[in-house]
């Protein structure tokens, strides 16, 4: 054992030579307490694809002021709007509503999206446009519809405040206050909205059994219907996918035409963001985390309840030209060609699902003090 | 103890990296060469047009691809008249191919630079011992939608487009979900000459997207056009071992 620690201290010599050869010749002119990195508590199973941009590391204070941000309401032109007037905690960062109100009462197009498990998530917004966090968490400040400020404006505010120079400072070495930082800020506060402690989790680590219920409604979640092999499924998982239960975190993968509109109805959507007419009608797949706390449902919120959801996709699915091939081609009972599109799931198995979908909710993070409004 | 294991590894791995760096004798190996794959989707011998264009398959069907992915392993770089080979260690490579992506490459570095291979060889799967695991390793990773469920295994091989049945007839999705132990195939390629790697090369292969349904089974897309795990799957995945990988051109 002695030898060991002998062996690991020079070792830990060498390394440090090696360290402090790399890293000669940097500036130490502006030297201050550099921020202390957050260790973002991750599960493993969450798997590996995710992304914490290396040129906005997690920092404790750069979380901290990340929070107070979200929770600013001089973000927006009359003071009375901040990230979380519409992205609720209780609500699982939504808000209740089928589409937003924003300033002055007004109505926005689409529902808020809940804010969960952001890291393993890219392109923003329902229809994408934001490549980054960053990217995203400024626009809304300037939306007309939404907050209304100018970022000029919001830098002015916030640096005529006691506190927020100070805490930009502490967060990324500057007491001036740019729009950059404010979107960084917001990113990495967002980042640490990590949900996995669901029973669903508990059952994935082996700390909870599910009822025979939600189990059948789990495989049944997860499973793509096939009659030919009496392989009868919800085919939910195809889009989306294992335990994160959202969209496929490569480019615009996980941009789906789900079916809820013809043709004739049919929005821009992701075609806003790439231009190719075979994006039209396509949006994010959002997480199921916590989708019993999120309703209304869908980028408009057309949907109450999860009935209703479970409904269009067992018997509501409308054809239109980018309709996603595994929704077309997805039923329990053999394909009636020309028929409308079922999945023929009984209501036994309806109800199972919903019971599935109810052990995505995990009490611990919409209670979280850390998520909480700070003011 | 795991982190002096960890720590004595970082100090071999600096010796390793000075070492190839190359300040030592003059007969030293040079490891900076590498090599890239890369893969594109054609069709009819054109580059394939993702979620516009229609193709008729052999048995003349009208289709249309969305996309295509499929999981490449084993990899081998093998020399046939010396006996050795280069094989890659937990390789697992998801190469997959879209309207965003139309060509996928990944690299291998440190090649030795006298190293000559002529064959290349590597499978279209993933091998019985990874696919009954949930570590993440190289591409594996059970959250991705190649993974058919939390526990069992991952599709070998996908593609999604959509059938056209006919006049008077809704189209049909095309859906080419195919796994299982059994449909791990590997494949081999020979080049005319020993390729010798200077600096940095590239093979580039394609994949044909009408490959799935030719030969030597000809697939009948009207009695059904999505595939999964029952026998006919099988079929898809002995035409993917036949002909849907060719090597196109080595560049240097």
């Amino acid at each position: 054992m002695y030898q060991k620690q002998q062996v690991n201290r020079v070792i830990l010599q060498i390394l440090a030579i090696g360290l402090w050869l790399v890293s000669c010749g940097g500036d130490n002119s502006n030297q201050i307490a550099a921020p202390t990195p957050y260790d973002l508590d991750v599960p493993y199973y969450f798997g590996e694809n995710h992304e914490l941009p290396k040129e906005n590391p997690l920092t404790i204070e750069g979380v901290e002021l990340g929070r107070m941000l979200f929770y600013e309401k001089k973000l927006s032109r009359d003071n009375t709007i901040s990230c979380g007037s519409c992205h609720q905690q209780d609500k699982a960062f939504t808000d209740g509503l089928s589409v937003s109100v924003g300033i002055d009462g007004q109505h926005l197009t689409k529902s808020a999206m809940s804010l969960v498990n952001l890291p393993w998530s890219s392109h923003f917004f329902w229809d994408g446009r934001a490549e980054s966090l960053e990217g995203q968490a400024l626009e809304p400040i300037e939306n007309t519809l939404e907050m209304d400020q100018s970022l000029d404006e919001t830098i002015s505010k916030l640096s005529n405040t006691e506190n927020y120079p100070d805490l930009f400072f502490r967060a990324f070495g500057k007491k001036i206050i740019t729009a950059e930082n404010i979107g960084k800020a917001l990113a990495q506060f967002q980042r640490t909205l990590i949900s996995a402690n669901s029973k669903y989790d508990q059952f994935l680590t082996g700390n909870a059994s599910l009822t025979e219920q939600e189990n059948l409604g789990m495989e049944l979640f997860f499973t793509h219907p096939e009659p030919s092999s009496s392989i009868r499924g919800g085919n939910c998982g195809d889009c989306h996918v294992n335990i994160l239960t959202s969209g496929v975190n490569d480019n615009f993968e996980g941009f789906k035409n789900n079916g809820l509109d013809d043709d004739s109805g049919l929005e821009e959507g992701l075609a806003t963001v790439t231009g190719f007419p075979s994006d039209k009608g396509k949006f994010k797949v959002p997480s199921l985390r916590n989708i019993a706390l999120t309703a209304p449902y869908m980028h408009d919120g057309r949907f109450a309840t999860l009935e209703e959801v479970l409904d269009h996709y067992n018997e509501g699915i409308k054809r239109s030209e980018t309709i996603d091939p595994l929704i077309l081609e997805a039923s329990n009972e053999s394909i009636e060609s020309n028929g409308a599109i079922k999945l023929h799931l009984t209501n036994e198995e309806k109800e199972a699902i919903i019971a599935f979908l109810h052990t995505l909710t995990d009490y611990s993070f919409i209670t979280n003090e850390k998520f909480s409004d700070p003011f | 103890m795991k982190s002096f294991q960890t720590l004595f590894s970082i100090a071999i791995l600096m010796t390793t990296l000075l070492i190839v760096s190359g300040c030592g004798s003059e007969n030293d190996l040079d490891f900076n060469d590498s090599l890239t794959l890369e893969f594109k989707a054609v069709a009819n011998g054109q580059p394939l047009e993702f979620n516009t264009k229609t193709y008729t398959t052999g048995s003349g069907d009208l289709i249309s691809i969305d996309r295509m992915k499929f999981y490449l392993s084993n990899l081998q770089l093998i020399n046939s008249e010396t006996g050795e080979a280069f094989v890659e260690q937990d390789g697992y490579h998801l190469i997959s191919l879209n309207d965003q992506e139309e060509t996928y490459s990944f690299t291998i570095e440190n090649l030795r630079s006298d190293f000559k291979f002529d064959k290349v060889k590597f499978a279209i799967g993933v091998d019985a011992d990874k696919n009954a695991s949930i570590d993440n390793i190289g591409d594996l990773d059970p959250t991705n939608d190649m993974a058919w469920n939390w526990n069992t295994g991952y599709k070998f091989f996908l593609m999604e487009g959509l059938f056209y049945p006919g006049v008077d007839q809704e189209n049909k999705g095309l859906v080419l979900h195919i796994g299982l132990d059994r449909n791990f195939k590997t494949l081999e390629f020979l080049t005319d000459n020993p390729i010798d790697i200077v600096g940095s090369n590239t093979l580039h292969f394609t994949l044909d997207g009408l490959a799935p349904f030719n030969l030597p089974n000809e697939i009948d897309l009207n009695s059904k056009s999505a595939f999964k795990v029952d026998e006919d799957s099988d079929k898809i995945a002995e035409n993917y071992a036949n002909d849907l990988i060719k090597l196109s051109t080595i560049a240097q």
